[in-house]
């Protein structure tokens, strides 16, 4: 045993913590051999860790993780809306695009079904032959092919919000 | 079941949006990070806040964990931050929980809390009441490492400090617990 190693407490509280070197532990093994008080304060050391260990724990008031369960429901549902409104315009710019489509079709129809032959003479009105491009053939096929795809953007949304909407209901 | 199931697995599933896995990490785990909140904010109601925030910041910050450290050393790191954040919101001229330069602060309070302990013969009691006398650094490093058990590395992740600093907290605070037990529950220790 070297004459100059003298234990104190912080180094005996870093013995029981597991902070000492191989050749620092030793060296206290030894000295605690030699000297069997301090093989009494490394016990009473050990024992406040013990009880550090027993302390209990704080207990937050009673549903505390169903408060948070609930508020993160909540800020999903705040992000789902925020998000939602972000893209209000594509749902407005369906909107316009299939009510466009729709009076364009009333307009249509109400034209060809109008009477030819009426019983008084009309002021001659300047007409335009819309035949010309609505009997178009690829225009026609457009349009329908731009219906169709309106439509299924249409079901995804739906489809989409009810996702958020079940899984919404599952949290709650 | 929640028993059964590890951590990992937990974050797993929770990662892949499973939330009743998350709700069961918080169940785990509330007692832990609202006492470990207590810790550093000092107040119950505060505590509770802060606890909550930590979760709801655990849960949106869960996609990013890729369980490089434990769970719980991500969740105290997450409870730690909150917490300054917390006390920085409401003096923000604190840049840290350390307090190097701060006298022991012991409240007049725990005399009346020191002859409650008493009655309750309690030596836990006491104990629990010195960490609440400390200030938030010491208690903090205190129930991390001698509460909790986790090692100094994790505490030093958790705390964003670097070793020789955690261990020279650690050696503080000890002694500083050891002032109050010895000044105020000298009774229940002897």
């Amino acid at each position: 045993m070297e004459n100059n190693f003298l234990l104190d407490d912080d180094l005996l509280w870093d013995y029981a913590d597991g902070f000492l070197t191989e050749a620092e532990k030793l060296r206290v093994d030894a000295y605690l051999r030699q000297y069997p008080e301090w093989q009494e304060r490394l016990e009473a050391i050990l024992a406040e860790k013990r009880a550090f260990h027993a302390t209990p724990l704080e207990k937050p008031k009673p549903g505390f993780s169903d408060r948070v369960m609930a508020a993160w429901a909540t800020e999903t549902h705040a992000n789902y809306v925020a998000n939602a409104k972000g893209k209000d315009w594509i749902i407005y710019l369906i909107s316009s695009v299939l009510g466009l489509f729709i009076c364009a079709a009333f307009i249509v129809a109400g034209m060809q079904a109008a009477p030819t032959n009426l019983p008084v003479e009309m002021p001659k009105m300047p007409t335009y032959d819309w035949s010309q491009i609505f009997g178009n053939q690829i225009l026609q096929y457009g349009l329908f092919f731009l219906l169709a795809l309106i439509t299924l953007k249409f079901v995804e949304k739906y489809l989409e919000q009810q996702r958020v909407l079940d899984k919404l209901k599952t949290q709650g | 079941m929640s028993a059964t199931l590890s951590d990992e697995t937990l974050v797993q599933q929770a990662q892949a949006g499973r939330q009743s896995a998350f709700a069961m990490l918080v169940k785990r785990y509330e007692q832990y990070a609202f006492t470990l909140a207590l810790r550093f904010v000092k107040n119950r109601e505060d505590a509770h806040e802060v606890a909550q925030d930590s979760f709801l910041r655990a849960f949106r910050y869960l996609p990013d964990f890729r369980g490089d450290a434990k769970f719980t050393t991500w969740l105290y790191k997450i409870v730690y931050t909150t917490s300054l954040n917390f006390l920085k919101k409401q003096n923000p001229e604190i840049q840290s929980l350390d307090d190097e330069n701060r006298p022991i602060r012991l409240k007049d309070e725990g005399v009346a809390d020191a002859s409650i302990a008493m009655e309750r013969q309690d030596r836990n009691v006491s104990l629990q009441k010195a960490i609440e006398m400390l200030s938030a650094d010491d208690a903090g490093i205190i129930t991390l490492f001698y509460m909790y058990e986790h090692s100094l590395e994790e505490i030093c992740d958790i705390m964003s400090l670097t070793m020789s600093n955690a261990k020279t907290k650690l050696c503080r605070a000890r002694q500083r617990l050891k002032v109050i037990l010895e000044e105020k529950f000298a009774s229940e220790i002897a």
